[in-house]
């Protein structure tokens, strides 16, 4: 597997929607082309909600997984 | 008063209604359990809205705004409807922010002149330019809705043509940023996605959705004038991409969610008004609204008001008592007959 080099976290657990999402948005809106950021979600509403959201803005879903009660999200910026 | 609906409200009274938000039963999407609470409630983990995260979305979207402000002929495009959220959204950009906004309004022929007036004031009074699209197209659609008896929901084809038409409006003027004046209540799944039922992912709305999206795949395929309209809201944000790149916001995500505030404001600086008619209570809709709610409520036995009340009342922001008393059916079939003339159709 290719190694992914990572540009940011930003950690949205204990944040609801649509604030989880937006501020997703946001940092990638702020972070150059093909920049990696790793986004900590909670489980329930927010992993179903925020990926879908972020693959409809155009960036792409390189990897969920579930750490614990968390889930860890890999998006690459449009 | 000929309440209208009240079939619909007799079969609403009949069915069970969950106990802590306001959804009815309504199987196999909504289910109620033993102890009279539906599979939404129980599913709900509440995660703290702290004011915090509202705060860091705030300094997110000033950052973001900064990066765009005054590159272009406007900083951003603002969806404004006449009612107070979005007029307040179209004031926070104005005088909070400090933004050159666009203003935009989308009437399908169904506005109501309150609402117009509220725009008209606040675009004076702000002193910002102003784009009011006016239109009869889909007229012939909202028409065959009814006559068809479908149980097709019509703000899901109306909000796919004003977000449509909205993106493109972006993508001529080159706005990178779209200000929607959308709630937290509206805003449970993708925002977009989240308006009007339109989201066939998210329980409550599947029945919705489903009658919607039969009826648009018919009647869109036979009438050669929607072969550019998309057919879903999916559709829409695709071909967004495709067109410009922009970014769609709401300030009522991170300000303050008691309205009473912003009313307050909007009231007294830019002249707003609560409109005479509305559904539901405290909100501003156009008139085919009140057709909308009572097909939904016939055919459904409850409203996508129902199921953003309901979210606000989970998340703590409203209480059961008072989304009840905003829900109540307020209007008569002489009102809907008054509004279903445009549409050449009559409720018996």
């Amino acid at each position: 597997m290719p190694r992914i080099s990572i540009s940011e976290t930003l950690d949205l657990s204990g944040v609801s929607c649509p604030q989880n999402y937006a501020r997703a948005l946001l940092k990638l809106a702020g972070m150059g082309p093909g920049a990696v950021l790793q986004i900590i979600i909670d489980d329930g509403e927010p992993v179903k909600n925020v990926p879908p959201a972020l693959k409809e803005e155009g960036h792409t879903i390189i990897s969920l997984k579930k750490m614990g009660e968390r889930w860890i999200l890999l998006a690459r910026r449009a | 008063m000929d309440i209208a609906g009240q079939e619909s409200v007799n079969k609403t009274n009949s069915q069970k209604v969950c106990k802590k938000c306001v959804l009815p039963q309504s199987p196999p999407d909504i289910r109620l359990n033993d102890e009279g609470l539906c599979n939404i409630c129980v599913e709900y983990k509440k995660t703290k809205d702290s004011a915090e995260s509202a705060k860091l979305l705030e300094t997110d979207f000033i950052k973001m705004l900064n990066q765009y402000k005054g590159k272009g002929e406007y900083d951003c495009l603002v969806m404004c409807s006449g009612g107070k959220d979005s007029t307040s959204a179209l004031y926070y950009m104005k005088r909070k922010y400090k933004l050159n906004p666009l203003a935009f309004t989308f009437d399908h022929g169904f506005e109501t002149e309150d609402a117009l007036e509220n725009m008209r004031n606040a675009v004076e009074i702000l002193e910002v330019d102003y784009l009011l699209f006016k239109t009869d197209f889909m007229k012939d659609l909202f028409s065959a809705a009814l006559k068809t008896n479908s149980k097709a929901v019509m703000c899901h084809p109306c909000s796919i043509w004003y977000m449509d038409l909205t993106f493109k409006m972006a993508a001529r003027f080159n706005i990178p940023i779209i200000i929607a004046g959308w709630t937290k209540g509206q805003s449970s799944k993708q925002p977009v996605m989240s308006k009007c039922g339109c989201n066939v992912h998210q329980p409550e709305f599947i029945s919705m959705a489903k009658a919607t999206k039969e009826f648009l795949a018919g009647y869109l395929k036979n009438n050669p004038k929607y072969k550019d309209l998309p057919d879903s809201m999916e559709d829409v944000l695709i071909r967004a991409k495709k067109r410009h790149r922009c970014i769609v916001l709401s300030p009522h995500w991170f300000l303050p969610f008691d309205s009473d505030i912003y009313v307050e404001t909007i009231k007294k600086e830019l002249k707003w008004k609560f409109p005479r008619l509305s559904y539901p209570a405290k909100t501003t809709n156009c008139y085919l609204n009140f057709i909308s709610v009572y097909n939904s409520m016939k055919y459904f036995g409850y409203t996508h008001y129902h199921v953003e009340m309901s979210k606000l009342i989970r998340e703590g922001l409203l209480s059961r008592q008072e989304a009840l008393q905003n829900l109540e059916i307020n209007f008569d079939k002489q009102l809907l007959n008054d509004i279903a003339k445009k549409l050449d159709y009559t409720f018996t």
